[in-house]
């Protein structure tokens, strides 16, 4: 089925502070008209959440009266298919000198102008980058800066933060895969560690992730049983062949670390309280 | 909280009338920066009143962009005439109040109202 795609497109005049938010206020008009009134959104369930349009008109909000705050003269342009909004702000002007400062909650170069009437605060990009699900800033010096931000339909933001959550394990535990049949999209939501295979049968959460040191071809059948998508072992053990075999064929990940059970347990367990 | 109640207690007066009729506001939020204000998530079916001294247009736009029904302006501050014709035009209801934004968040609060839910990110 072919998607269908609009397209609006606002200019922005820079210190035009009288009419800040007007092209926000225009799009979000324009967004939610074609949610109710074409077809191909109306069937598209996500977007009778009002969080969607709201999230989206924070970010175009903020990213408008940066262009108006700083810049000369830009545009506004916003997509809208079936899974997300995204929003694009182009402008010219003195572009950002220091990306990494205007990221920084507080630092602002706004003048007493904006100021005054509210803006400046200088959390605005700091706003962004939190509320939406993507961003991306691209700044050069004396030409100008864009912006493009999207958000997303609540499910695949869902999906996105799970995978993420696999790969940030092994990420930040510096594990090293041995199994090949990845599956990022499984969810991990607490840990076990146990060498014994009945203690874990009898106690470890459905759907964890499990640490141990037992590399023998049992360890998958209890993973199995208590669905675990993602097996830890500890001490850098070896793992026979038929281990990483019966792995990947039930679609368990294995993964190894050099440090030991406590080690691991230790960063997991900090890992588990950040999330 | 009836809107007659929220100007029974600060003693506001209306600015702009037009707006959702009979709502009945469970939450407020006082902040003068925008970039705060952006913050609170108000849904539908909770409506929060946003309490500021910023008379400027950006107030109302700010409240457009949150599904904030109603705003309540402190310390008695002189609206332009175009910040009331975009509330007009939103149907947004404006209240001004002669308190100073702590008595009147105090007295709000006494009535019962409570602070807007927001999320932390």
């Amino acid at each position: 089925m072919a998607e269908k795609i609009k397209i609006f497109q606002f200019p922005i005049k820079g210190a035009d502070f009288e009419h800040i938010g007007n092209a926000t206020i225009e799009t979000r008009k324009l967004v939610k008209t074609s949610f109710t009134e074409e077809e191909c959104f109306k069937n598209a369930s996500f977007f009778s959440s009002r969080d969607l349009l709201r999230r989206f008109g924070i970010c175009a909000y903020e990213a408008e009266a940066n262009v108006i705050i700083h810049a000369h003269y830009g545009l506004f342009k916003t997509i809208l298919c079936c899974k997300k909004i995204k929003g694009e702000v182009i402008d010219r002007g003195p572009g950002i000198p220091s990306i990494l400062n205007a990221l920084t909650p507080g630092f602002s170069t706004a003048s007493e102008t904006a100021k005054s009437l509210g803006f400046g605060a200088g959390v605005g990009l700091n706003n962004i980058q939190k509320i939406a699900d993507f961003t991306m800033l691209h700044s050069e010096k004396g030409k100008g800066t864009s912006l493009q931000f999207e958000v997303w339909k609540a499910k695949d933001n869902e999906i996105g933060r799970i995978a993420m959550k696999i790969k940030q394990i092994i990420k930040a535990l510096k594990l090293e895969l041995v199994t090949k049949n990845v599956d990022m999209e499984k969810e991990v939501k607490s840990a076990y560690s146990c060498d014994l295979l009945s203690n874990v049968l009898a106690k470890a959460g459905d759907e964890s992730t499990w640490l141990t040191v037992q590399t023998n071809m049992n360890i998958i059948g209890v993973a199995t049983i208590k669905k675990i998508p993602i097996i830890i072992i500890a001490e850098n053990s070896t793992i026979p062949e038929q281990t990483i075999a019966k792995a990947e064929e039930n679609g368990i990940i294995i993964a190894k670390g050099k440090e030991d059970t406590f080690t691991i347990s230790g960063k997991l367990y900090e890992l588990f309280q950040k999330e | 909280m009836k809107i007659k109640t929220i100007i029974d207690v600060t003693k506001a007066e209306i600015l702009q009338k037009n707006g959702i009729t009979g709502i009945d506001i469970k939450y407020a939020f006082a902040a003068d920066l925008m970039s705060d204000t952006l913050f609170i998530i108000s849904r539908e079916e909770e409506p929060v009143l946003l309490i500021s001294g910023i008379t400027d247009q950006s107030v109302v736009r700010t409240a457009v962009i949150l599904d904030i029904p109603a705003v309540l302006i402190v310390r008695g501050k002189t609206v332009p005439q175009k910040t009331i014709e975009l509330a007009k035009k939103n149907n947004i209801i404006m209240l001004k109040t002669y308190y100073i934004m702590f008595v009147t968040c105090g007295l709000l609060y006494k009535e019962g109202l409570k602070g807007a839910p927001w999320q932390k990110r």
